[in-house]
């Protein structure tokens, strides 16, 4: 006898020994069954939902409004700190401006800390 | 997926059986392997299922060995010389028969049929782990060398040996009982 006909006699006993599966363990095993497919739905809806998203009108129009909000968000950051850089920039010429043609106010010299800086500069 | 699971589950069962030799471990076994297949795998075709099945049915019996091996480091080390349960009693020995579909007509053949199928069950659960696994699922689940190879995650030619060693091992074992199939 080859090795393939012994194991499908073996085979037979085999199955009937799963055959007589005592009831608590079959019981068990549909139990066991049926929690498996549950999961197995469960997974199956994750699946439906998030690949269903992307054709979906109801679903992508959220995710466009939460997009264009975290853009015009970054935009207004950006567009605020470029304005004051450049006020930032516009008060520093105006200043040097004004010392280079020796029109600075009054109150330029009555200022201490405008004192202290021509100080530190004409010693350097 | 809900009839590949009818259809395995039972012999499923029993394979973990073989290996664990504890009726709710093995009820454990195939629950665990059962949602691990229907959380990961449920959107896989129907023909690649047998072959992942066993190959989570065959992680998680060893995952419950690595566990058993732990608490039984863990019980030896807090009870010795402690009376337990009779560790000789075999589980594949208390199996009650559900159904009688299957029993020879008169009482001595069934009496026969009974004790054929025992000592295979016994001498399956004897074979080493790998030689059970590959000739459980060649011969048994129908699985062909390479699905075998790849749920065993060994190559081809090392099923075929498993194969014909557990075969060779079987048979020597049954013919020594006085068993010819």
């Amino acid at each position: 006898m080859n090795e393939r006909d012994f194991a499908n006699r073996i085979k037979h006993y085999l199955d009937l020994g799963a055959g007589r599966v005592d009831s608590r363990a079959a019981t068990r095993l549909y139990e066991a069954r049926l929690k498996a497919l549950s999961h197995a739905a469960i997974a199956d809806a994750r699946v439906s939902l998030t690949g269903g998203s992307q054709s979906s009108l109801d679903d992508v129009l959220p995710r466009g409004r939460t997009l264009i909000a975290v853009i015009a968000l970054a935009l207004a950051v950006g567009g605020f700190s470029y304005w004051n850089a450049l006020e930032h920039a516009a008060e520093l010429a105006e200043v040097d401006t004004a010392l280079l043609a020796d029109e600075l106010p009054i109150d330029a010299y009555l200022d201490s800390g405008f004192d202290e800086w021509l100080k530190h500069s004409s010693e350097q | 997926m809900s009839d590949f699971l009818a259809a395995v589950e039972r012999r499923a069962y029993k394979q973990a059986l073989y290996a664990l030799r504890d009726n709710d471990a093995a009820l454990d076994a195939v629950q665990d392997a059962m949602l691990k297949l229907a959380d990961k795998y449920a959107d896989k075709p129907v023909d690649e299922l047998p072959m992942l099945f066993q190959r989570i049915l065959q992680n998680v019996i060893r995952d419950f060995f690595r566990r058993q091996k732990v608490r039984s480091l863990f019980s030896t080390l807090f009870s010795t010389f402690q009376g337990g349960e009779d560790s000789e009693s075999d589980p594949l020995e208390t199996l009650e028969a559900a159904t009688d579909s299957n029993l020879p007509e008169s009482p001595q053949a069934q009496v026969e049929q009974a004790q054929i199928m025992a000592a295979i069950e016994k001498e399956i659960a004897r074979l080493p782990p790998r030689q059970r696994e590959a000739f459980l699922m060649r011969y048994w689940e129908d699985m062909d060398i390479a699905e075998t190879a790849a749920a065993m995650g060994c190559s081809e030619g090392s099923v075929k040996t498993h194969c014909f060693r557990a075969a060779q091992t079987l048979s020597t074992a049954l013919r020594a009982k006085g068993i010819e199939l």
